[in-house]
C-alpha cells in the first residue's frame, strides 16, 4: 500500500445510473486504497454535498470527485462549471466518467477545468479496469490537495 | 456647256434628297436655310472660307449665310423653268429678290425689285457683265420676262409689268449702257422719258459699282468656293451616313436580334428604341411603345424614385443606377409584374441626354434562387438534425448499451457454475450482439462526421498522410505479417486526416482480405486528368467485381460475419471522404487474383 495515511479518502460518485454506481462501488470495493464512497444521484444535491449545505450539512469534504455528465436537475457540466469557479471547491479533482464519446462533451469539459475525462467502456472487465486505473493514479500516485475543511 | 455650278449644285440635290431634277427638289424642299444649317457642320475648311468670304462682303457670318443661303431660295419659281432651262446650257443663274440681297448691294439699288446674282461663273469671256449682275445680252428680252413674272409673282398688282418694265429697264439701261462701253449695245433700250428724272447719272453709278466689284467678285469667288466647300462637306457627310446606317443597320439587327431587352429613352424619359426582346418581356410592340414614357414599364411604386433619378441625373448628374446592373420589377402590358435585371447607361448628344436600358427577365434565376434558399434551409436543419442524431448516437446511445454488456457479462461470471452451456452460449450472443451494436454505431458516427468535417483541407504530402495511416495498422500489420511498399507519392490539397484514413480502411481491408498468404500491399500514385489517382493493390482474395459496387455501400458486407467480421462500413467512409475532395473511388479485381482499389484526388478544391 502506497497511501499509508490511517484516515479513509472520501470519494463522491455523482451518478444517477443505479447499474454504473453499483460497477463503480465492485471495482473499488478491492481498492489498495481504504475509502468511502459517497453517492449522489442528481447535480444540485452534488453541490449541496460538496458544500455541506442543508442535509448534507456535516458531510465530509471529499478527496476526489467522480462526475456524470447526464444528470438530473443539474447536468455534470453545470456541477463541473461551479465546482471550478468555487474558490473553496476548485482544488478538489474531477473525474468525468461518462459513457459520452462526443467530442464536444469532451473538449467542453476540459474547457471548465475537468482534471480528466473518462470514457466509461463497454465490456464489464474494461470498466472495472478503468475504475482502478482512476483508483490507482488518483488515489495512489497523485498527491491530493490537503482538505481545507 | 452646262455652268460649273449648275452641276455641282445638280449633283448635291440629287445626291441629298434622292431627286434627278435639281429644280425640283429646289421647288420641293427649298434651300431656306440650307447654309446656314451647314454652319453646324463641323467643317473647318468651310468655315473659314464662309468667313472670309463674309469679310470680303462686309457682312456678319450669320447675315453672310443667310444671304448665301436665302439668295437661292427663289430660283425659278415653277412657270419659267422651262423657259430658263433653255439657256443653262450656258450658264447658270442663282436669281434674288432685294429683300436678300446684301445690304450693301441693295443699297446700290434703291429702287430695283428684282435681280439676278450669278455667281460662280466664269467671267472673263462673257462679254457682258457688270458687277455680279451678269447675263449675255441676247438673254435680255428672256430674262426682262422672267422678272416680270416674278414681280408678279411676289404679287406688285396690275401695275407690275409696266413698273417692272420701267424699272427693269430703268436700271438695266443704265447698267448695260455702262456696259455699251465694251460691248455692242445696239439693242439696249434707251431710258423712256417717263422715268428720266428718276434714271441715276450713269457714270456715278458705274463709279460706285466699279468700288466695290473687286470686293463683291472676290465675295461671288468666295460664295462658289463655299459652295464647292459644302459640296465636299456634303459628299463625305453622305458617304459617313451612309457607312453610319449600314452599321446602325448592322447593329440594329444585332441589338433586335439580341435575347436582352433594350430599350433607349431620351431626356425626358420617352422611349425611342425598343427591340423585339423588348417586345416579348413587356407585350407592347415596338411602335406601341415608341414616344411613351419609360414608366409604362415599370409598377406603380417604382415611378416616383424613377422620375425623382431622372431629374436629379439631369440637373446634377448624380446617379446611384447609371453604369451599375439593379433588380428591379417590371411590368408588362397585361399588368402582370416580374423581375427584372436592368444595366443602365447614358450618353450625352447635342441633342440632349440619352439613356440605353439592357433588362433581363430573371423569373427564373429568381426562382431558383428562392428554391436553392429553400433547400438550404432544408439542408441545414437537416445537418442540425443530424449533428443531433450523432450527439445522441455518441452519448445517450452508449449508456443502454453499456448496462446490458456490462450486466449480461457479470451474469455469466458470478453464476457461472449454476448456468448450463445453453445459457452461456445465449450470454456470448448478447454481449457479440452489443458489441456490433457498438460497433455501428461508432461506425454510424465516423460516416457523418466525414460530412461535418473535412473543413481544413491544405496541401498535405500523401507519403506523410500514409505514415499516419500506417502507425494506426501497426499491430495489425505485425500481426498478418504483412509488407506494405509504396512508390513515392505527390503533395495534394486535402483533409490530412480523412486522407490517411481513407489509406488506414483500404490497407486495412487488404489486411484482413489476405486469403492464405502473408498480405502485400503496393500504394502507388499517378498523374491523371486535373489530379493523381492513387491505388492500393493486394494480393489478397480479391472482390467479385460484380459486387463491387455493393461494396461501397453503407453496412454493406460481402462476406459472412464469422469469415470475415466487420461492420461494412469503412469502404462507405472512404467512397464519402473521396466524394467531398471531389474524386471517386472504384475497385478493379478478379476474385482470387488480389484486388487494387484506386480513387482520384482532383488537383483543384473540388467539393464541399
Amino acid at each position: 500500500m502506497i497511501n499509508s495515511n490511517p484516515e479513509p479518502i472520501e470519494i463522491l460518485l455523482v451518478e444517477d445510473n443505479p447499474g454504473d454506481v453499483w460497477l463503480t462501488r465492485e471495482a473499488l470495493k478491492d481498492a489498495k486504497v481504504h475509502n468511502n464512497l459517497h453517492v449522489i444521484a442528481d447535480g444540485e444535491d452534488a453541490l449541496a454535498f460538496l458544500r455541506g449545505e442543508g442535509r448534507f450539512s456535516g458531510a465530509p469534504r471529499p478527496d476526489l470527485l467522480l462526475l456524470d455528465l447526464n444528470l438530473p436537475r443539474k447536468n455534470g457540466r453545470e456541477v463541473l462549471a461551479e465546482v471550478k469557479q468555487d474558490a473553496d471547491l476548485r482544488r478538489i479533482p474531477v473525474v468525468i466518467l461518462t459513457s459520452s464519446t462526443a467530442e464536444e462533451d469532451l473538449v467542453r469539459s476540459y474547457d471548465l477545468h475537468a482534471n480528466c475525462y473518462v470514457t466509461k467502456p463497454l465490456g464489464l472487465d474494461q470498466f472495472l479496469c478503468v475504475v482502478k486505473a482512476i483508483e490507482d493514479f488518483w488515489l495512489s500516485i497523485v498527491k491530493l490537495p490537503p482538505r481545507t475543511r | 456647256m452646262r455652268g460649273l455650278l449648275f452641276n455641282l449644285l445638280e449633283e448635291v440635290v440629287s445626291r441629298r434628297w434622292g431627286l434627278e431634277r435639281w429644280d425640283e427638289a429646289l421647288d420641293r424642299a427649298g434651300l431656306d436655310g440650307a447654309y446656314t444649317s451647314m454652319a453646324r457642320y463641323p467643317d473647318a475648311e468651310l468655315m473659314s472660307l464662309i468667313e472670309s468670304a463674309a469679310s470680303v462682303a462686309g457682312m456678319t457670318r450669320d447675315d453672310f449665310l443667310q444671304w448665301a443661303g436665302r439668295s437661292s431660295v427663289p430660283l425659278l419659281v415653277g412657270r419659267y423653268r422651262s423657259a430658263f432651262e433653255a439657256h443653262l446650257s450656258t450658264e447658270s443663274f442663282l436669281l434674288s429678290v432685294p429683300s436678300v440681297v446684301p445690304p450693301s448691294i441693295r443699297a446700290s439699288f434703291p429702287d430695283m425689285d428684282v435681280m439676278f446674282i450669278d455667281i460662280g461663273i466664269e467671267r472673263a469671256d462673257s462679254g457682258v457683265g457688270v458687277s455680279g449682275i451678269r447675263w449675255r445680252p441676247q438673254l435680255c428680252p428672256l430674262i426682262a420676262g422672267f422678272i416680270e413674272g416674278i414681280a408678279l409673282h411676289y404679287g406688285e398688282g396690275a401695275s407690275i409689268e409696266h413698273k417692272a418694265c420701267v424699272d427693269w429697264e430703268d436700271e438695266a439701261c443704265v447698267l448695260l449702257s455702262t456696259f455699251d462701253t465694251q460691248s455692242r449695245l445696239s439693242t439696249v433700250p434707251q431710258p423712256s422719258p417717263a422715268v428720266e428724272g428718276r434714271v441715276p447719272d450713269p457714270v456715278r453709278l458705274l463709279r460706285r459699282f466699279e468700288r466695290e466689284r473687286a470686293a463683291r467678285l472676290k465675295a461671288e469667288e468666295l460664295a462658289a468656293k463655299v459652295l464647292f466647300r459644302m459640296y465636299e462637306v456634303i459628299r463625305r457627310l453622305d458617304e459617313a451616313n451612309e457607312e453610319l446606317r449600314e452599321r446602325e443597320a448592322r447593329f440594329s439587327a444585332g441589338v433586335a436580334a439580341t435575347p436582352d431587352a433594350v430599350i433607349s429613352a431620351d431626356g425626358e424619359g420617352k422611349i425611342w428604341y425598343y427591340n423585339h426582346a423588348a417586345e416579348r418581356m413587356f407585350g407592347y410592340a415596338p411602335e406601341e411603345a415608341r414616344g411613351e414614357p419609360l414608366t409604362i414599364l415599370m409598377p406603380e411604386r417604382f415611378r416616383e424614385a424613377h422620375l425623382r433619378g431622372l431629374r436629379r441625373f439631369l440637373d446634377t448628374g448624380e446617379t446611384r443606377v447609371i453604369g451599375r446592373t439593379l433588380e428591379l420589377a417590371g411590368l408588362r402590358k397585361d399588368g402582370t409584374e416580374f423581375p427584372l435585371e436592368v444595366s443602365l447607361a447614358s450618353w450625352s448628344a447635342k441633342e440632349g441626354t440619352f439613356f440605353v436600358a439592357t433588362l433581363r427577365d430573371v423569373s427564373d434565376r429568381k426562382r431558383l434562387q428562392e428554391e436553392l434558399a429553400q433547400h438550404s434551409a432544408e439542408l441545414a436543419r437537416s445537418n442540425a438534425e443530424l449533428e443531433q442524431f450523432a450527439y445522441v448516437a455518441s452519448h445517450d446511445l452508449q449508456e443502454p448499451l453499456r448496462m446490458v454488456a456490462s450486466y449480461v457479462q457479470l451474469l455469466a461470471r458470478r453464476y457461472e457454475d449454476r448456468l448450463d452451456g445453453d445459457a452461456l452460449d445465449f450470454i456470448r450472443f448478447a454481449t457479440e450482439g452489443v458489441t456490433r451494436m457498438q460497433g455501428l454505431i461508432d461506425g454510424l458516427l465516423a460516416v457523418s462526421r466525414v460530412g461535418s468535417g473535412g473543413r481544413g483541407r491544405e496541401a498535405v504530402d500523401a507519403n506523410e498522410v500514409l505514415d499516419d495511416a500506417l502507425v494506426g495498422l501497426r499491430a495489425a500489420c505485425k500481426v498478418a505479417e504483412a509488407t506494405v511498399t509504396r512508390d513515392p507519392l505527390p503533395v495534394v490539397v486535402a483533409d490530412r486526416a480523412q486522407l490517411a484514413q481513407v489509406f488506414q480502411n483500404l490497407i486495412g481491408n487488404s489486411l484482413k482480405f489476405c486469403g492464405p498468404h502473408p498480405p502485400v500491399v503496393h500504394v502507388t500514385a499517378e498523374r491523371s486528368d486535373g489530379g493523381w489517382i492513387f491505388a492500393v493493390r493486394d494480393n489478397g482474395i480479391g472482390i467479385d467485381t460484380a459486387h463491387a459496387e455493393r461494396a461501397f455501400q453503407i453496412f454493406q458486407r460481402l462476406h459472412a460475419r464469422d469469415e470475415y467480421p466487420g461492420t461494412g462500413l469503412g469502404l462507405a467512409i472512404c467512397k464519402k471522404i473521396v466524394e467531398r475532395h471531389g474524386g471517386r473511388i472504384w475497385v478493379e479485381s478478379d476474385a482470387g487474383q488480389g484486388a487494387t482499389f484506386r480513387f482520384s484526388m482532383p488537383e483543384r478544391r473540388g467539393g464541399l
